[in-house]
């Protein structure tokens, strides 16, 4: 046995965590999501913020850790605009603006069956899993008063009555912008303004021009007319910095120039493997909250009252693969005992 | 005088910088704003011979037709797909050949690449985790407190491993953290006075 | 002295045509930031005086540090097996000094490489880091007497991209099989990818890092690595320049001031919750206040 347990192979291990990845996720496990102190935080700086007040998200990541930051990114979006709170986009690596753009308009957003049953109504396009669609992703639409499915397959289910809008089916629209309950006017509420070359250095020249160090829109338009940035000087005009921040330049980047250099409170974001770093900005007050990785973004979820969110459905696969590590550190540690024992 | 005029370079700008901070950014922030323009300028330069030496590289491996010439065409096909649909196609549109080159290639690729992490922390956790000593004890607690404490079942276990693992978070981790950036930032700081004083010149090419 | 002087005059044109710029209303220099410059000079003036030390010829003491003097084992080890040597000077920009100081490792390496005719290759996130380290290892070649032995593709930028860079790497390694890996700069989520992909091809490793956050995934995975601080004295560590050295030395110095600093102030913020003493409690608050730099 002892022989057995020392020869294994590592693919073995790669094996258990995918399947206790994928097994929570087959079976629909679903936990309560407690909030941490780092969370309330976020959510107090978050909350603090008067309507009409401004926030910067610093889309500092790529495509690869968007497994941990996008969920993050979707309730914020989803938060600031249900609140009111206006947002101005920018990314410090090239496809973070992009993947927040894809957030807004793109990509899928659990919604409520409430929700999605005032969405059809109005015409647009709602997504549906549920058992009767057989887990297959489907549209509903309004047809002479009734909701029924659209579905373009041969012997398939279009024109059939949707009857039951229950919870336990999941209901997704395209883009935050459709998932909340207000319209919000590019330009007015939100600002992408796309990829900002130069690192650190577009910080330092927005701490006393943002408008100047934005300059453009994502697709190029200069932005010095628009309504969101009237009024805005320095960076002091922003309420908050939120930095979705997978590495460098960063969180850390905000906190040292826009927080270290003009005192303006900055939060952020983090992939969980890095998220120990900015635990002392955090004690110090420099950080004015973190979200660590997808249970933070969970908890965030939790916070802010939006229990469909995707961070929440992803908690259960990494409880149980945390679980798995635990085990296979215990199995590692009785070899090393017994082996001890032998010697 | 090869190294001599860079290092009087590196020298008055390291100096000019270190002054900056300490003036009302509304004296000089046209200057620095202008300095830092040059920085992407280069950059952005760095950028053009970067994917110049990264194409010339693999055309060069195809040439030879080596064994492992199959991923060199596979690159300069992928990066010319890219660059022909960002700039002959409408990238901003949102049903695009581009757009669905990044939602549906891009994306998961990158996603794949980043969920080996959780792979590797199970096998390296297995075979480098061990209790050897008291203190290796006391870690591996800690640890399992930690990674229960941040997910929602430490909280079906026990509802206070959240509680220890986030006093274990704030005080001891971030105690340690804080005593590694300390050491980094001075041995940061030493660094940068020995480049200003031209001590530390391997940056420029070799000799020290 | 003609260098002093003209250092100086372009020294005050370059403060003149900084200055131009000044309104008369707004006050000149930022005093808030004046904690920053009393630690600076204090710092600089420990550095300076060691480095000083150094020059005249006293013998500086530095402890050994077992991940850089693996260095040569895991060169050797790579020559004796015919097999390249992979340095990776982490995912940072040039403006990052965790890559100033790994790019002054990899000059050390390159040299060596040279001399035992190893295969070395450098693959690069950052195009800046790219055109800097190109010319690092051209010059450590032909420092090392061996230009011929140079070759444009030893230095590859591969992507900027964090991952799609981890995956070339990875690809390399497991194609390659090198037998030395360094993992030495600024590493954020890729730092265990990488060196597990090198463990599973059975490299020896060395890494080092000052982002605190990657450190026990290195060590985990390594045979090697260097914590925090062990990263930038690396360079001074393998130099043979005496000044190099005395630096170290006033490095460590500036540490135990600090280490000192914080425990008279833990020690006085105790002793002040204790006693609840007037007089103590108001300077540690102005203390707070003038470190906190809030202007």
């Amino acid at each position: 046995m002892l022989e057995f347990l020392k020869k294994i192979d590592r693919r073995v291990i790669y094996l258990c965590i995918a399947l206790s990845v994928i097994i929570p996720m087959l079976v629909g496990v679903e936990f309560p999501v407690p909030t941490s102190p780092m969370t309330d935080q976020v959510y107090e700086a978050f909350n603090n913020l008067e309507p009409g007040s401004t926030v910067i998200i610093s889309a500092d990541y790529d495509a690869g850790s968007q497994a941990e930051i996008q969920p993050m990114t979707l309730a914020i979006l989803k938060y600031c605009f249900e609140n009111n709170i206006k947002v101005i986009v920018l990314g410090l690596w090239p496809l973070g603006a992009n993947l927040v753009e894809n957030a807004l308009y793109n990509d899928k957003v659990k919604i409520s069956p409430d929700r999605a049953k005032a969405l059809i109504a109005e015409g647009k396009k709602v997504f549906v899993i549920s058992k009767d669609t057989a887990s297959c992703e489907m549209t509903i639409e309004e047809r002479d008063g009734k909701f029924v499915y659209v579905d373009e397959r041969e012997e398939g289910k279009d024109g059939e009555e949707c009857l039951a809008f229950s919870p336990e089916d999941s209901y997704y629209v395209k883009g935050v912008i459709n998932a909340i309950d207000r319209e919000v006017k590019p330009g007015i509420d939100y600002l992408n303004t796309g990829y900002k070359a130069g690192q650190v250095v577009v910080i330092t020249q927005m701490l006393e021009d943002v408008v100047g160090a934005l300059e453009t829109d994502i697709s190029g338009e200069p932005i010095k007319d628009m309504e969101i940035v009237k009024g805005l000087k320095t960076i002091n005009d922003i309420d908050l910095i939120f930095s979705l921040s997978s590495g460098t330049p960063g969180a850390k980047e905000w906190v040292v120039y826009a927080n270290g250099k003009k005192n303006v409170p900055v939060a952020c974001g983090v992939t969980a493997v890095s998220a120990t770093e900015f635990l002392p900005y955090l004690n110090s007050g420099q950080l004015s909250g973190m979200l660590a990785g997808l249970a933070g973004a969970a908890e965030f979820e939790t916070a802010t009252g939006y229990d469909q969110g995707k961070a929440t459905e992803g908690m259960s696969p990494q409880s149980f693969a945390h679980l798995v590590i635990i085990l296979f550190i215990v199995v590692g540690n009785i070899i090393f005992l017994l082996e001890k024992k032998k010697s | 005088m090869k190294r001599t005029i860079p290092l009087i370079i590196t020298f008055l700008s390291a100096l000019v910088m270190i002054i900056i901070y300490f003036i009302n950014p509304a004296h000089v922030q046209k200057f620095e704003n202008g300095v830092f323009e040059w920085i992407r300028i280069i950059g952005a330069f760095a950028l053009f011979l970067g994917l110049f030496n990264l194409l010339i590289s693999h055309f060069i491996k195809v040439r030879r037709n080596g064994m492992n010439a199959v991923y060199s065409i596979a690159l300069i096909v992928a990066f010319f797909a890219i660059v022909i649909s960002g700039i002959f196609f409408d990238s901003e549109n949102p049903d695009g050949t581009f757009q669905f080159m990044f939602n549906n290639i891009y994306r998961p690729l990158s996603s794949t690449m980043f969920s080996l992490l959780a792979f590797y922390v199970a096998s390296a956790a297995f075979r480098a985790f061990r209790a050897k000593t008291k203190e290796a004890s006391f870690l591996l607690v800690a640890a399992f407190i930690v990674m229960l404490g941040r997910v929602p079942i430490g909280t079906m276990i026990w509802g206070k491993i959240p509680v220890i693992s986030n006093w274990i978070m704030a005080y001891p981790a971030a105690a340690a953290q804080s005593a590694i950036m300390i050491g980094a930032a001075l041995g940061a700081i030493s660094v940068s006075l020995k480049i200003m004083l031209g001590i530390e010149r391997t940056y420029l090419g070799g000799e020290e | 002295m003609k260098k002093i002087f003209s250092i100086v005059a372009m020294i005050l044109l370059l403060g003149v045509s900084a200055f131009a710029e000044a309104e008369k209303s707004t006050k000149l220099l930022e005093t808030s930031r004046f904690p920053v410059l009393i630690g600076l000079i204090l710092f600089a003036f420990v550095i300076i005086y060691y480095i000083q030390k150094a020059k005249s010829g006293q013998h500086i003491f530095i402890r050994r540090i077992a991940g850089l003097n693996a260095i040569d084992d895991a060169l050797g080890r790579a020559t004796e097996m015919g097999k390249p040597v992979l340095y990776v000077p982490g995912i940072g920009g040039i403006s990052e000094l965790q890559t100033l100081a790994s790019i002054s490792i990899l000059g050390h390496i390159a040299k060596k490489t040279a001399s035992y005719e190893t295969d070395l290759y450098v693959p690069l996130r950052d195009p800046m880091v790219y055109s800097t380290a190109t010319e690092v290892v051209r010059e450590s070649y032909l420092g090392a007497g061996r230009p011929d032995a140079f070759r444009e593709n030893m230095v590859e930028f591969l992507t900027s991209d964090q991952f799609g860079y981890v995956a070339g790497v990875d690809g390399y390694m497991v194609r390659e099989n090198p037998a030395a890996n360094f993992y030495l700069g600024s590493f954020w989520a890729e730092s265990l990818i990488l060196a597990e992909t090198g463990n599973s091809v059975g490299s020896i490793q060395i890494a080092g890092t000052a982002n605190p956050s990657q450190l026990p995934f290195f060590i985990a995975s390594c045979d090697y690595t260097l914590i925090g601080e062990e990263l930038y004295a690396a360079g001074a560590y393998l130099s043979t320049d005496p000044k190099s050295k005395g630096s170290l030395k006033g490095q460590d110095m500036g540490k135990l001031a600090v280490m000192i600093v914080i425990i008279v102030f833990a020690l006085l913020n105790v002793v002040r919750n204790a006693t609840g003493m007037e007089s103590l409690s108001n300077m540690l608050n102005w203390l707070d206040k003038f470190f906190a730099m809030k202007g």
